[in-house]
């Protein structure tokens, strides 16, 4: 009897402290988030067998992302290379990020944009909404003004380009004007542009629209390095900086009301981790990072937010 | 570079080009000594590039090897070792595959070559992928034979072959192909031939043509089932040695006429060797300061090995035939003293890297040459010294083209040399097809024939006498001295040698640059010299005589008798005993592995390099030396009116008074009649 009083007064007293004191000071820490939903975009750019580790690098983020809460619905994964059916994987349908990890590959995992559909076009289409009318809704990416959203890019990529199939670019400006179009219909609330690839801090530099902050594994003259070989596979598994991106929600972003903020992510791998300066924008972000949950992007807490106003819906709404 | 106009209105010749043209008499010495130091620097490993993979997907050296049947390996060499006589090992091999439930078949082969009379069976199987599309394939080659370490070769492939069937990520099958390469010295060369009699089959060469099919050199059973293209050929064997304790893999990369192999291939295999198993590499059967630091070794030891091996040695290895269709092959001697478990690991890690290729071997270089394992020089930089060893001939070549005019002729000889040499070749490579290298004349229609034949008469005669009995005779030196040359047709003649030796030099070092290289610094002197102009009639009889002794053969002859360690794959040692059995032996192997192989040491000696030695003669020889004359007087005089002239300005077609005369602007027509009067006078 004692010890259920104890649990009791135990989960009465957390609630307190969740809901009033300890909370509302965490709370005061950051500034308050204007979006209400978070959608984002995962592209491994890289086709063939020997980019195992882009194809890893999209799922291990996208696995961490599906655990802050952001549903299948929300998340745009676009996989250039069938990695899984390859004949040279040893275990077939399957993809590992870690030499002992788990699969990666589940029958949990949605691939929006597949082999040959992953090209530029389809890239600056989901963005901007410009899509082909018979495009189902769970390809395009349906954000408002009020959403927070993830681009992520990985493959290979030089100065001031993506490459995308091993035979078309995504420049830096097509990706700049893409960003630019969302920003003009209201497509965005804020967004974080992450580029895992050699030189891929070029790829945010002709972004001028507001409310983005762009990261990047390297700098514009820097190449970016793998972190682990899974000598089973043969392969090079995982990127370095999405090693420790991943790393760091895994450890540091527990659940949806970590204190974890933008800088400590932005921190989460220096040079001697990466091998390379990551690349850091916040000239078109108005807020102070350090003041930004990182769950604010990576995961979605569906914030509500209470209306006092009469609003009247008109026949432009419903039809 | 300012352009000036000539008296007619034309464009002058540049003065740059005057420049050189002084610089003629000194140009061989100068293109020697540039051609010495920047060789010195090139092949310098400290100066070449450092191997790298180009071909990202190869991924050499990042597996963990999984093979695990050593006892597979053990059980079936003791199989091997105590095979009845009534059994082949062909029969062995397919009982294996059998075992294996795996396909397996045996090919017959027969050379049609009368003077190359082999014969054997193959034995190829296929291990094929379970998930892949079967449009490609990775061509695994193993020798027959009885000697221990070509047993255990075939068993640890045999044990590897259980292996790789039971694996889920082949991407392409595998063709495992057993040659008969018989019991002899030659067990290499004619393994060589059984490859290239599967290959020939495999590729369906024999389809393409009917014509080809009427001039097959191999008959051959046809291949039973296919697989996809090759995408590369390994050939493996035990050649391998250990030093205490320190395994030395030996790889061979040289192909017929100079080809290599893809060099991503020869460095996933150095890498995979020192990664993975810390052995080291020889190549062309040399140690050097990688695989032995503590011994001095000259740096450039390699270099000229891997250039001399390319010159000459036609059939390197086994892999030596797979470059003629398209397939990137090479040999790798496994050390002897690997055991089952290490060396068919080995082979799986290669077969690993292999796997990973996307189609085909797009990238890296196929033109290079090997310092030591991590250094190599790319075609880009080692043509460099090929381009200064002919600069003289070409600046000769303009030289003469300067003193030609309307009244030259184009010698008719040029032509029927070459066609005679054309003959030649045609003959002897007829005769050792289709007689023999022994045969007899007779009176019956095609006149030759095998000894014995209808018709005979006189004696048999070996191919190879009557071949440097024919092209031994200073034939040119006999025609030029009873039918001289025109004097005005001399300069064509000149141009035609100098041009003919430079762009066959050129051609030859774009494809093999080892032979193009060594071809250069041994004939390029004596074009030079023998093209030259002569001062005096007795000069020129002096040097006509030096070259009827500088016959092509007697020149490899004496090279080969000098450098007996670079060539003995080439001429057998035992063939050194005689100054008659070098030529012999040499001959008799280009014959050989022109019909057999498709060699193009005797083309090039025959079509090329005996015809030009003729049609200098007609160079070297007393001829008439008003020709030169002319010439060198009309440069006097101009080289005496520019400096009389120096700091006017050029001549326009404005000019009032032009200078008096251009006589060696060959374009204009007015100089080339007032040269035609200077002759009449």
């Amino acid at each position: 009897m004692r010890h259920v009083l104890l649990i009791f007064s135990a989960i009465i007293g957390s609630q307190a402290v969740l809901n009033t004191g300890l909370q509302l000071k965490i709370d005061e820490l950051f500034d308050t988030p204007g979006h209400t939903n978070n959608w984002a975009v995962l592209v491994c750019t890289s086709k063939f067998w020997f980019n195992y580790r882009h194809v890893s690098n999209v799922l291990a983020l996208y696995h961490s992302i599906k655990r802050l809460g952001v549903p299948d619905s929300n998340i745009i994964m676009m996989l250039a290379e069938d990695v899984p059916c390859n004949s040279r994987n040893p275990r077939p349908g399957t993809v590992y990020a870690a030499r002992a990890g788990a699969n990666l590959y589940g029958s949990d995992v949605e691939v929006d944009y597949r082999g040959e559909e992953v090209t530029v076009e389809n890239f600056i289409r989901i963005l901007t909404g410009r899509h082909h009318p018979a495009t189902p809704r769970s390809k395009r990416l349906l954000t408002d003004h009020q959403s927070n959203v993830l681009i992520y890019l990985t493959g290979h990529g030089g100065d001031s380009f993506m490459k995308f199939q091993d035979s078309e670019e995504l420049t830096n400006v097509d990706l700049a004007y893409a960003v630019q179009t969302m920003f003009e219909d209201n497509r965005y609330h804020e967004m974080l542009v992450i580029a895992d690839s050699c030189r891929s801090a070029s790829m945010y530099e002709w972004i001028d629209s507001p409310n983005v902050l762009s990261l990047s594994s390297s700098l514009t003259h820097e190449e970016s390095y793998s972190y682990d070989v899974d000598t089973d596979i043969g392969v090079y598994v995982i990127d370095r900086y999405t090693h420790y991106t991943v790393n760091f929600l895994n450890k540091e972003v527990k659940a949806l009301n970590s204190s974890a903020n933008m800088q400590d992510y932005i921190d989460s791998c220096p040079a001697r981790k990466c091998l390379s300066n990551t690349g850091v924008r916040k000239d078109h972000y108005p807020k102070d990072v350090k003041r930004v949950r990182v769950t604010d992007f990576f995961g979605s807490s569906r914030i509500f937010q209470h209306l006092s106003e009469e609003i009247v819906l008109d026949d432009e709404f419903w039809a | 570079m300012a352009l000036e106009i000539a008296k007619d209105g034309g464009l002058a010749r540049p003065k740059i080009l005057e420049r050189i043209l002084r610089l003629r008499k000194i140009a061989l010495v100068l293109a020697y000594i540039g051609a010495y130091f920047c060789s010195q620097y090139l092949f310098d490993p400290v100066n070449m590039e450092v191997t790298r993979i180009s071909e990202h997907s190869l991924m050499p050296g990042l597996v963990t090897p999984k093979f695990d049947k050593s006892g597979i390996a053990i059980q079936l060499y003791r199989r091997l070792t105590a095979l009845p006589k009534s059994k082949s090992q062909q029969e062995f091999v397919m009982d294996v595959f059998s075992e294996f439930g795996l396909q397996c078949f045996t090919q017959k082969w027969r050379s049609t070559i009368a003077g190359y009379p082999k014969r054997g069976e193959n034995v190829y199987g296929f291990v094929r992928g379970q998930r892949n599309d079967g449009a490609e394939a990775q061509l695994i080659v193993v020798q027959l034979g009885h000697s221990e370490s070509a047993r255990r070769m075939i068993t640890r492939m045999l044990s590897f072959v259980d292996y790789a069937k039971d694996q889920v990520y082949w991407a392409r099958d595998f063709v495992f192909v057993f040659v008969d390469g018989g019991h002899g010295p030659d067990s290499i060369e004619q393994a060589a031939f059984a490859l290239d009699a599967f290959l020939f089959k495999y590729q369906k060469i024999e389809s393409l043509t009917s014509k080809t099919r009427r001039n097959a050199t191999v008959v051959a059973d046809e291949i039973q089932t296919q697989t996809g293209a090759l995408i590369a050929g390994v050939v493996y064997d035990l050649s391998g040695i250990s030093v205490k304790g320190q395994h030395i893999i030996n790889i061979q990369t040289n192909g017929l006429n100079g080809q290599q192999v893809n060099l991503d291939v020869f460095n996933g295999i150095v890498k995979i060797a020192d990664s993975k198993h810390h052995s080291k590499v020889a190549i062309f059967g040399t140690l050097h300061r990688h695989t032995n630091s503590y011994m001095e070794y000259s740096p450039f030891t390699v270099p000229i090995k891997a250039l001399m091996t390319q010159a000459f040695v036609s059939i390197e290895g086994i892999h030596s035939v797979m470059g003629k269709y398209g397939v990137q092959g090479l040999t790798v001697g496994l050390s002897h003293d690997y055991t089952e478990r290490q060396s068919v690991q080995f082979v799986e890690e290669v077969s690993r890297m292999l796997n990973n290729v996307l189609e085909r071997l797009h990238q890296s270089y196929f033109m290079y040459v090997l310092a030591d394992d991590m250094h190599f020089l790319s075609i880009g930089f080692y043509l460099l010294p090929t381009f200064i060893l002919i600069c003289p001939l070409l600046i000769s070549a303009y030289y003469e083209w300067l003193k030609v005019d309307s009244n030259s002729e184009i010698p008719l000889a040029v032509i029927g040399i070459h066609l005679g040499g054309y003959a030649i070749y045609l003959t002897t490579q007829w005769i050792f097809t289709n007689i023999g290298e022994v045969f007899a004349f007779s009176t019956e229609f095609p006149f030759v024939g095998p000894d014995g034949c209808n018709g005979q008469f006189g004696g048999s005669m070996d191919i190879v006498i009557i071949y440097l009995a024919v092209t031994m005779l200073p034939l040119g030196l006999y025609m030029f001295s009873i039918h001289p040359l025109r004097p005005t047709s001399i300069p064509i003649m000149r141009i035609f040698i100098l041009l003919e030796v430079s762009i066959t030099i050129l051609c030859l070092s774009l494809i093999n640059f080892g032979l193009g290289v060594f071809t250069a610094a041994i004939v390029v002197p004596i074009t030079f010299l023998m093209t030259f102009e002569s001062p005096e009639k007795t000069r020129s009889l002096y040097r006509s005589l030096v070259l009827a002794l500088l016959h092509p053969i007697t020149i490899i002859t004496v090279l080969a008798w000098q450098t007996p360690g670079y060539s003995t794959t080439f001429i057998p040692k035992k063939e050194f005993d005689t100054w008659t059995g070098v030529p012999i032996m040499f001959i008799r192997n280009m014959i050989k592995n022109d019909t057999a192989f498709g060699s193009w040491h005797f083309y090039l000696i025959t079509i090329i390099g005996w015809p030009v030695w003729n049609m200098i003669f007609s160079c070297s020889l007393p001829y008439n030396l008003a020709v030169d004359r002319v010439a060198a007087k009309d440069r006097e005089e101009r080289e005496a009116r520019e400096a009389g002239e120096s700091g006017e300005e050029a001549t326009t077609p404005e000019d009032p008074h032009p200078p008096t005369s251009v006589p060696t602007a060959k374009p204009t027509t007015s100089n080339v009649s007032k040269r035609n009067k200077r002759k009449n006078h």
